[in-house]
Formats: C-alpha cells, structure tokens, sequence
C-alpha cells in the first residue's frame, strides 16, 4: 500500500510578545503554496518575466499561513486577519511575526527532512538537488 | 443564538473542512424542524466552486456569514444533485 501524499489540516500556534499568539498552518498545499507564489509576484505583461514584489512577498506568505490571531484593536475588539491588518501592523510587530513564521517553516522543514531520514527514502527533488549541487 | 422556527436564505456561505475551503455556495436556504434539542436542521443550495478532494473529507462544516459573524453547523450526511445543487442535513450550530 503506498504512502499517504496529502497535507493533513493542522493548526500550530505560534507565541508572540505580551500573551499575543498566531494561529498557522502546520504545512501549506501545493494550491496554497502556488496562490501565495502568485500573490507574491509583481504584476507583469504577457511575455515579461515574473518578478518577485518586495512589497507583498512577506504579506503574502502571512496571509498563506495564518488562520487566525489575538490580536485586538484599541477597543479591545478582535480584528479578522486581513491585508489591509498586516499593512497596518508596526513595523516591529510585523517583523516579530515574520520572525515566527520562519522559525515555524523551519521546523516544518527539520521535521520533513528527519521523516525522510526515518523512511530512508531519497525523493526525485533529492536527487535533482544533488545532482546540481 | 437562534430563535425558534429560525430559517435562513442567504446568498454567499462555504462547506469547509477544517480550514481548507471544500465547497463555495452561491445561494442556500437553511431550514430547522421542530424545536429545541431535537430540532432537524437541513441546507439547500448551489455549489459554484468546489475542492472534490476537500469534499470527500470528513467532518464538514457548513459556515453561513451574519453581520456579526458567521453560524457553522456541522454537516451530518451531504448529497449533491444536478447542476451543483445539493443537500445536506446538519447538526446543531455550534457556537
């Protein structure tokens, strides 16, 4: 029987300053992955290259991952995770939730690579990263 | 939370399982039957937009947005139909 290929549904909570919290993904889909890839590129002409926008590239991967937060306005009212919320953010709050989101994908990838390490399997991505490096 | 002999007809509402969007419903119609503990809640609606992966999932959640908010029910048993429409019985909403 093969091996189960799909991304599960679950939720990691990542602790910020002061009590505050992010509610993330554990792992994006492919289709998640790829919106946030798109969401992430400047608006381009047919035939131009695609560029990265520096401007929504950590927005973007925010808006892929995070599901929920406790953050509040100045009346205590929950406010919805949004873009126009990130953008709105300090840039030190932002930052700090940038800086979870990395440590976060970064366990994610440990724990992949330690998974593979425990199948003892070497998946064909491997091999084309080997054979480039 | 709802008041006896509540319906609802709304325009846009999604199923979901856990997080991930399984169906988006362009027009539903939510009706209970009976009363309190064992009222029988029921959906009609279109599916203009669906994840057949997603829907295959189970459990599935029915979520319809309010001014304030959203009403989830659980989805108990869930039958499409022709052109998108569909059924499905729901359990009581949950908070």
């Amino acid at each position: 029987m093969g091996r189960f290929r799909f991304v599960e549904p679950a939720i990691d909570r990542l602790p910020l300053s002061d009590g505050d919290y992010l509610d993330v993904k554990r792992e994006l889909t492919t289709g998640e992955q790829r919106a946030m890839f798109v969401d992430m590129r400047r608006r381009f002409a047919p035939g131009e290259t695609p560029m990265l926008d520096p401007m929504q590239v950590g927005i973007a991967r925010l808006l892929a991952y995070v599901v929920a937060w406790s953050l509040v306005d100045k009346d205590n009212r929950p406010v919805p995770v949004s873009a126009g919320a990130i953008d709105q953010l300090h840039p030190d709050e932002f930052n700090e939730m940038r800086v979870a989101l990395d440590d976060h994908e970064q366990r994610q990838e440990t724990a992949r690579s330690e998974e593979k390490k425990r199948r003892g399997t070497v998946t064909t991505s491997d091999r084309a990263l080997q054979s480039v490096g | 939370m709802l008041d006896d002999g509540f319906a609802v007809r709304g325009v846009t509402a999604e199923i979901r399982w856990a997080y991930f969007v399984a169906a988006k419903i362009g027009g539903y119609t939510v009706t209970r039957a009976g009363k309190g503990i064992g009222a029988r809640w029921s959906v009609t609606g279109t599916i203009t937009e669906s994840n057949a992966y997603n829907l295959a999932q189970r459990p599935l959640v029915f979520i319809a947005p309010h001014k304030a908010g959203a009403w989830h029910w659980p989805i108990e048993s869930f039958t499409p139909g022709d052109g998108g429409r569909f059924v499905a019985r729901l359990g009581s909403p949950i908070d």
